[in-house]
């Protein structure tokens, strides 16, 4: 189900990384500008406790006066407000630039998927781009608004900070490093406990959730065959799974804060027990002590929370590396390079020894060559996985052809640009598909710039106009999840009006109308055939009836063309499209048909 | 067995149904015909309760079926549902799943404090063995699709089964529903995908595997409902004539226009001219 964290192999994380940090470096002055307000305040940070050293050596020492004093007093206050600054400034700049990055992954990603070939979609289950478009932009986003500026601002902390510190006092450095590695070495270990139980927790999470997305939009399924406790329990039996992982990894990174704890403590002892005899000893000032006391607050927040963000940023540069996998396939059937523009389509189709498959080896079509004249009406027909609408698919080049040529106009398919040959071929599909929009707009995606008026008209030469009416806002009323709220034929009706209004030079149908009832379907057949005059139009059916006045019948069955012709001459073959006739006519007519 | 829904109405935003009178026999198989939105799915997801009608009530053996435990009416009338749906896992798994050991969904049941009667929940025997699942794929034209996968049944099917063509779908579907070998099958438009001929050999197959059951078949098509012992014709939530197919082909003038259009004849009396 979910094993899309397994299956996408990080593949350099540091390239990744690098990628990533390069949405927020294309920023250049304002993330320059950030940088150096993020090093003023751990400057700032760095002074706090070295001032309160300088105050604290003036207050040991008797000799000095009291505006000395009252001066460093002031420096602090300016310094206390300075960094209160820098600290709200660095981060306004990067709530800036984090979601303008992200603005931009989210809109190439989607723009990427949106251009996409069918081929792409074929390969990946809706639900595994639904995950990376939603979760890996949410762990993105966590990265580049919270966890980087926090780790970034850290390093940079403990870089001022050891500077200042051996400025200050040599010795006393190397007595914080020492406790610091110790400390290091305990934590580095928990993370890593808490790390395995954090990546375990979020599979286990991704898991549960498709779990119940899954048993949800199936749950009509789920109640016709009793399933509803078996599923419960399933799922409750993952759930608590999750529960015991998720405790595992809350007690390791809560145990990394105890242990912080305990090493800041001990620190600090060290320092007052070997600080204050060297003080005693008179081979150090008392406010280098004080110092650094402070100083050990001010390295230990940043180490912990570089520890504590570092799982955040291993799921992050994961997360952004699966993006960027899709965003480096080559998906796109791409145009021929300087490809012309198809000139406007006459309606002259030609195959000529097609053969297709989707996956090499299995071959869907087999040797297909048929001539389709401007303005012919092509009826294709055979059974179920014949190969129907795989012809349609290479035609508008869903797909490109294993060998031989399709033509249109005289133009390769594959030669000319194929959006412009696309948008000339309009298309009324298996399964409709709307927006969730108002009807009007619905019909409009079809041709940018149609008005209402020839929205209508195509309306109700579709026959969807009445129903349109009844709706409670008309043209107006927005359409539910897909429009779901309107029947399967009422759907049709509205995607054949939207071919309608695309008014394009060539039609294909597929079985457009298997979902309308006869008595609409008479009128939708009216409409059909006003829409259709002089555009070469293919029509995929398995009733029969639907294609009987086309000029020409193609039978294909097993990806072959087998039996060509019209509906009479295929009926005089007596061949397979005469057994599929009267296959209709099974039963109680077959005597009837015998009869006559 | 006898199987009524005197009338009944469903009170959404506009009755859906209106005064639907309906015996049907044990055994018989019954074709419900209309146009979209008149109703007919409507009309069969009343049966296992997906809903409960607004007035009137629905009998199967005389007992309301408000007054049945939820499980057993679902095992008893089963419903091949229009949007088939299928989730993630093995074809095997999807099949198996309408059977499975009903002594684990008592259970499962019982973990959470809800006691379903073992003896509720089916009332005969139930296979899932895997010449069951075999006959229940070969009777829905499903066997030798799936058996020319290479994993055959253990195929792992991607959610909600879209790696399969529609008509595949369908016919998964049906096999899933036969596995239940419930009392009362119903098909709602669950051969609408597949070609004409595919449709008559399942129906037979049907008809062979499941003797004695009764059938009610939805549906647009005359064809998947023109051997039925009685057709139901249904028009804006009402039902505007029942009888047989040569019945209604020579009184009833939609039936007889539906016909015509959809076989592209032209039908006179008895006569049919090709």
């Amino acid at each position: 189900m979910n094993n899309n964290n397994k299956e996408a192999k990080p593949k350099g994380m540091m390239t990744n990384l690098k990628r990533l940090l390069g949405y927020l470096t294309r920023y250049k002055v304002r993330f320059t500008l950030m940088i150096a307000i993020m090093l003023g305040y751990s400057i700032m940070l760095a002074i706090i406790p070295t001032i309160s050293g300088v105050l604290m050596n003036i207050l040991s020492g008797s000799s000095e006066s009291l505006t000395e004093l009252q001066n460093i007093i002031l420096v602090l206050i300016g310094v206390v407000i300075l960094f209160w600054v820098f600290g709200n400034v660095s981060q306004r700049i990067l709530a800036g630039i984090a979601q303008k990055s992200l603005y931009n992954l989210r809109t190439e990603l989607f723009s990427k998927i949106q251009k996409s070939s069918l081929n792409f979609f074929d390969k990946r289950p809706i639900g595994e781009l639904m995950s990376n478009v939603t979760n890996d932009l949410d762990l993105v986003d966590q990265f580049l608004s919270v966890s980087f500026m926090n780790v970034l601002q850290g390093m940079i902390t403990i870089i001022i900070a050891t500077i200042f510190m051996i400025l200050i006092n040599p010795y006393f450095t190397i007595l914080t490093f020492i406790t610091i590695l110790g400390m290091l070495a305990i934590s580095g270990l928990l993370a890593r406990i808490a790390g395995e139980a954090f990546g375990l927790l979020q599979e286990q999470m991704a898991e549960l959730n498709g779990y119940a997305e899954e048993r949800m939009s199936g749950q009509k399924t789920v109640v016709a065959f009793n399933q509803q406790w078996p599923f419960i329990q399933k799922f409750d039996k993952m759930s608590q799974n999750a529960d015991e992982i998720g405790e595992k990894a809350q007690l390791s990174s809560m145990a990394n804060t105890a242990v912080a704890l305990v090493f800041q403590n001990l620190q600090n002892i060290i320092i007052f027990v070997v600080g204050g005899y060297l003080v005693l000893q008179q081979q150090a000032a008392f406010g280098d002590l004080v110092a650094f006391i402070g100083f050990s607050s001010v390295l230990m927040q940043p180490l912990t929370q570089i520890f504590a963000f570092y799982n955040q940023i291993i799921s992050a540069v994961v997360g952004a590396g699966r993006v960027f996998q899709i965003m480096d396939e080559e998906t796109e059937l791409p145009d021929k390079e300087d490809g012309p523009p198809m000139p406007p389509v006459e309606g002259h189709v030609e195959f000529i020894d097609v053969d297709f498959s989707y996956v090499s080896g299995h071959k869907i079509l087999k040797n297909n060559s048929f001539t389709a004249n401007p303005g012919q009406i092509i009826g294709l027909c055979g059974p179920t996985g014949a190969g129907k609408s795989t012809i349609m698919n290479i035609l508008t080049r869903y797909y490109d052809i294993d060998s031989g040529e399709i033509r249109v106009d005289d133009h390769r398919v594959d030669e000319v640009q194929q959006d412009t040959l696309r948008i000339q071929i309009a298309q009324v599909l298996q399964e409709p598909f709307l927006f969730t929009d108002t009807i009007m707009n619905n019909l409009r995606y079809a041709r940018e710039g149609a008005t209402d008026e020839e929205c209508i008209h195509a309306a109700k030469q579709a026959n969807a106009h009445d129903f349109i009416m009844r709706q409670p806002q008309g043209y107006d009323t927005i359409l539910r999840a897909g429009g779901a709220d309107l029947s399967q034929g009422q759907r049709q009706m509205l995607t054949i009006a939207r071919a309608m209004v695309a008014d394009p030079r060539m039609l294909i149908l597929d079985e457009a109308t298997s979902n309308v009832d006869t008595r609409t379907e008479k009128l939708i057949q009216e409409g059909l055939l006003k829409l259709q005059e002089g555009k070469t139009s293919f029509i995929i059916a398995h009733r029969l009836s639907t294609i009987q006045n086309s000029d020409q019948i193609l039978v294909i069955n097993d990806g072959e063309i087998i039996e060509r012709g019209s509906h009479q001459e295929l009926l005089d073959m007596k061949g397979f499209y005469y057994d599929l006739y009267m296959s209709q006519f099974r039963g109680k007519i077959d005597d009837i048909c015998a009869s006559k | 067995m006898s199987f009524r829904y005197p009338v009944k109405d469903e009170n959404q935003p506009t009755m859906a149904l209106k005064n639907i009178n309906l015996n049907i026999e044990p055994g018989e198989v019954v074709g419900i015909l209309g146009a979209t939105g008149s109703g007919k799915s409507t009309l069969v997801n009343l049966i296992p309760r997906f809903y409960d009608v607004t007035e009137g009530e629905i009998t199967i053996d005389g007992i309301d079926v408000r007054e049945m435990p939820l499980e057993t009416l679902r095992y008893v009338a089963a419903v091949c549902l229009q949007g088939s749906n299928f989730f993630s896992g093995t074809i095997r798994d999807n099949l198996i799943s309408g059977v499975m050991d009903v002594d684990a969904v008592a259970q499962a049941a019982l973990d959470f404090g809800v006691h379903i009667n073992r003896d509720n929940l089916f009332p005969g025997p139930i296979d899932s063995s895997y010449d069951a699942m075999v006959r229940a794929a070969e009777a829905a034209d499903a066997h030798e699709f799936v058996n020319a996968m290479p994993q055959k049944y253990d195929s792992v099917i991607a959610r909600g089964g879209a790696d399969l063509s529609g008509g595949q779908r369908q016919r998964l579907s049906i096999a899933r529903t036969l596995m239940i070998n419930p009392k009362i099958l119903i098909l709602d438009d669950s051969t609408s995908a597949v070609d004409v001929a595919t449709e008559a050999r399942i129906q037979d197959s049907i008809r062979d595997l499941m003797k004695g059951t009764t059938q009610i078949i939805v549906a647009q098509r005359i064809s998947a409902v023109i051997t039925a012992d009685k057709i139901v014709l249904m028009d804006n939530g009402e039902i505007t004539a029942v009888g047989s197919h040569e019945e209604l082909l020579e009184s009833n003038k939609l039936y007889h226009d539906i016909y015509a259009s959809q076989f592209g004849v032209e039908v006179q009396g008895q006569g049919v001219v090709g």
